[in-house]
């Protein structure tokens, strides 16, 4: 009786670890299946921000998008890779700063590419920047 | 044959012009506070920045909420409580660096200008290395900022989880502006 006592409660300890160790640790969200709030074509969205920067700051900021565009260029610069992406405004883009579990996607992809890039939008400084950003896979591919 | 000259004066202006400008678009900025109950440490590597070579200028925007901390907490309270991003959503900085030199291949130089952090601007030098590179340059430093100086109120309570004197490191790449 007493053992078994002993063994629930090294139970509710190893799972009361887990949980704190869930809750705490340093990985970053992962919204590869989460529904996003926007919608938008890089267009729209660098055209948003043109017109009215706090509006669209309103709008957007820390909210999960989904992006459609064409890639510009890919880079790699201090341990994460991003992903820009083209956009009529000459100057402009939109800079998406990939989840690190995204890095395997990249070999498949090239200039010019098609892609929907998911992530939470931070604002607008020349480019508009995205950070812990998802390829969608099965619409990239198709 | 006025109009021609004019043309010249002005596409020679511009010409010029972009090619003294030097473009870090993806320029990294971390700071560092450490205190003797928790160390707090955040990146931001989608940092901005336009180098002038010929006017040896130099301009720096941030987006606060751009920066990526450890915990969720720390970010929450980092722009909702002390930066208050949803009104001051970027930090900026201008400044000239001092008998900058072009060509040379390895310099340190001061870097005297204005910061702009929670609304609140201050003048600084900072002490950078500038290493020219085959396209462009890369301008990298430290830079201590002491909390109090831009009006960021810390509660009582956590007075002692955050340094008074916060460290700043910064790293850009720059490549002709296109």
């Amino acid at each position: 009786m007493i053992f078994k006592k002993k063994i629930l409660y090294l139970f509710i300890l190893i799972l009361s670890i887990g949980v704190f160790v869930l809750i705490f640790s340093n990985k970053e969200k992962n919204y590869a299946n989460t529904k996003p709030s926007f919608v938008v074509n890089s267009n729209e969205l660098i055209n948003a921000y043109i017109q009215d920067e706090e509006k669209a700051n309103a709008l957007y900021t820390d909210k999960l998008i989904e992006i459609s565009g064409t890639i510009k260029k890919i880079n790699y610069l201090n341990q994460k890779s991003s992903i820009i992406l083209n956009s009529d405004f000459n100057d402009s883009g939109i800079i998406c700063e990939l989840n690190n579990s995204e890095s395997s996607k990249l070999s498949k992809l090239s200039k010019n590419r098609k892609v929907i890039v998911k992530g939470i939008c931070k604002g607008f400084l020349k480019d508009v920047v995205l950070l812990n950003c998802y390829l969608d896979t099965i619409k990239t591919y198709e | 044959m006025n109009k021609l000259y004019i043309y010249l004066l002005f596409s020679s202006l511009f010409v010029n012009d972009t090619d003294n400008q030097f473009i870090a678009r993806q320029g990294q900025i971390s700071f560092f506070s450490y205190t003797s109950v928790e160390n707090i440490e955040a990146k931001n590597n989608q940092v901005l920045s336009i180098l002038d070579v010929e006017k040896n200028e130099i301009a720096i925007s941030m987006l606060m909420r751009a920066f990526t901390f450890k915990k969720d907490l720390m970010y929450e309270h980092f722009n909702e409580s002390y930066i208050e991003s949803d009104v001051f959503p970027k930090a900026t900085f201008k400044g000239k660096i001092i008998e900058f030199e072009k060509n040379k291949k390895s310099q340190i130089k001061i870097i005297k200008g204005e910061i702009t952090i929670h609304g609140i601007s201050k003048e600084i030098d900072i002490k950078t290395t500038i290493d020219k590179t085959k396209n462009g340059y890369i301008i990298e430093g430290e830079v201590d900022l002491v909390v109090k100086d831009f009006n960021i109120k810390i509660p009582p309570i956590l007075s002692k989880n955050i340094a008074k004197v916060v460290s700043v490191k910064f790293n850009f790449q720059y490549y002709p502006y296109e």
